[in-house]
C-alpha cells in the first residue's frame, strides 16, 4: 500500500525518472508559485480521473477505453481550469494555456492506463497522490532554481542581494532545459550511488 | 435477435461512451455555473483597476456599472462630480510570442493619451516583456495623438509623438504602437459620428 504512494514521490518520478510530462514542467516553471499551482492543479486532476476510472473499470468496453478516459480527464481540468480563472485570477492568466493543456499531459493517461483501470479504487488513490506530489515537487525544486537565479527572488520575495544581476536566460526555454537537464542528471547520479551501495 | 443486439460490443461501447458523456456534460454545467460568477467578476475588476491607474479620479461605481459586459465599446470616464475625464478603451494585437491586450486611455479632446496598461501578454521576459514596465509604459501619459503614434529606435524621441522602442524588443514595441494607432483612429471616427 504505502509502496503505492511512495514510489511516485522518488523511485518512480513522473519528471526526474519517467521523464513524463515536460512540457507543462518546462513552460510554467519561471516562477516557484507557477511550479507550485500548476502541480497542485494537475495533482487534483490526476486524482480525481485516477478515483473515477478505478470505480468504473469493470464497465470499461476495451475498444474505447481510451476515449472514456480522455472524456473523464477533460471534465476535471475544465472544472481545475474554471476553478483557477474564478478564485485565483492572475495565476490562471500567467499559467495561460498550460492548465486546459493538463488534458494531453501524459501523467495523467499513463496512471489511468497503466495503474487505476486495473486496481482498486484506494491503491489508484495512493498511487494517484504519490504521482501528484511528486510532479509537484519536481516543478516546485525546478521553479525555485529558476526564479532565485532568473528573478533573484523565491515566491516573489527578493532573496538576492542588490548587487545580484538577474540571470534572464533561466526564465527563458533555455534555462528551462538547463536546469530540467542537470536535474535529471543529478537524480541519476543519486539513484546509482544508492543502488551501488546496496 | 434484439436481445443479441443488447448482449452485443458495439451496445456496450455505446451505452459507456453515453454514459460517460452525459457525466461529463452535467459535471461541466454544474462547474460552470458555479464559477461563472466569479470569473466575469475578476475579468471586470482587472479593467476597473487598469483604468483606475489611468485616471485616478475616476468614479469607480460608474466604472464598475460600465466594464459589466466588457471592455469591447470605448467607455467614457468620469470623475465623482460627473465631469468628463476622457475615454478608456481596450485595444489587441499581436506581439512577438502571442497576443498582447493593452488597456488605453485618452483625454476628453483626443488629443493626448492618459497613458496605458499592459493587461495580456506573453512576450520574453526581460525584453518584450518590458512593455508592462514603468520605463515603456510612462512615455504613452501625455502622448500627441493628433497624429499617428510613432516609435523610434535606441534614441530618445524629440516629437510629441512618438515613442522610443525596447531595445531588442522592436516586435513588442511595435506590436502596441499600431494597435493603439488602429484602435484610436477607430475611436476618433466613432465618437465623431455621435456628434
Amino acid at each position: 500500500m504505502i509502496k503505492d504512494f511512495a514510489k511516485g514521490l522518488w523511485r518512480e518520478n513522473p519528471i526526474f525518472v519517467q521523464v513524463l510530462g515536460t512540457c507543462p514542467t518546462l513552460a510554467v516553471t519561471t516562477k516557484a508559485l507557477f511550479g507550485l499551482s500548476m502541480g497542485l492543479a494537475t495533482t487534483f486532476v490526476v486524482i480525481s480521473s485516477s478515483v473515477v476510472i478505478s470505480m468504473i473499470r469493470r464497465f470499461v468496453p476495451e475498444q474505447v477505453r481510451i476515449a472514456m478516459f480522455t472524456v473523464i480527464i477533460a471534465t476535471f481540468v475544465t472544472a481545475a481550469d474554471y476553478f483557477l480563472k474564478a478564485n485565483f485570477y492572475t495565476i490562471s492568466k500567467a499559467l495561460g494555456p498550460y492548465v486546459p493543456l493538463i488534458v494531453v499531459n501524459c501523467i495523467i493517461l499513463g496512471r489511468a492506463e497503466a495503474f487505476a483501470s486495473k486496481r482498486p479504487v484506494f491503491r489508484s488513490f495512493l498511487d494517484a497522490l504519490g504521482m501528484g506530489l511528486g510532479f509537484t515537487c519536481a516543478l516546485i525544486v525546478l521553479g525555485s532554481i529558476r526564479e532565485i537565479l532568473g528573478s533573484g527572488s523565491l515566491f516573489g520575495v527578493r532573496i538576492m542581494g542588490k548587487g545580484f544581476t538577474d540571470w534572464i536566460v533561466m526564465v527563458l526555454p533555455a534555462g528551462a532545459f538547463i536546469t530540467f537537464g542537470l536535474l535529471v542528471g543529478l537524480f541519476n547520479v543519486i539513484n546509482n550511488k544508492v543502488k551501488k551501495k546496496i | 435477435m434484439i436481445k443479441n443486439i443488447f448482449k452485443s460490443d458495439f451496445f456496450k461501447m455505446m451505452t459507456a461512451l453515453s454514459a460517460v458523456a452525459v457525466f461529463s456534460g452535467v459535471s461541466l454545467v454544474l462547474i460552470y455555473q458555479m464559477t461563472a460568477a466569479g470569473i466575469v467578476a475578476n475579468r471586470n475588476k482587472e479593467s476597473v483597476q487598469a483604468v483606475l491607474k489611468l485616471f485616478p479620479d475616476a468614479d469607480v461605481d460608474r466604472l464598475m456599472e460600465q466594464v459589466k459586459h466588457g471592455m469591447g465599446a470605448i467607455v467614457p470616464v468620469a470623475g465623482k462630480d460627473g465631469k468628463a475625464l476622457g475615454y478608456a478603451f481596450k485595444a489587441s494585437g499581436n506581439g512577438y510570442q502571442g497576443p498582447i491586450e493593452v488597456i488605453g486611455g485618452l483625454n476628453a479632446d483626443l488629443t493626448q493619451m492618459q497613458g496605458i496598461e499592459i493587461v495580456d501578454s506573453q512576450e520574453t521576459p526581460g525584453l518584450g516583456a518590458e512593455i508592462a514596465g514603468e520605463k515603456f509604459k510612462k512615455q504613452f501619459l501625455g502622448l500627441a495623438v493628433t497624429q499617428p503614434i510613432e516609435y523610434v529606435k535606441g534614441e530618445s524621441p524629440d516629437e510629441p509623438h512618438e515613442v522610443e522602442s525596447i531595445t531588442g524588443a522592436t516586435i513588442s514595441s511595435r506590436a502596441v504602437v499600431s494597435m493603439l494607432n488602429e484602435r484610436i483612429e477607430e475611436i476618433r471616427n466613432e465618437i465623431k459620428e455621435k456628434k
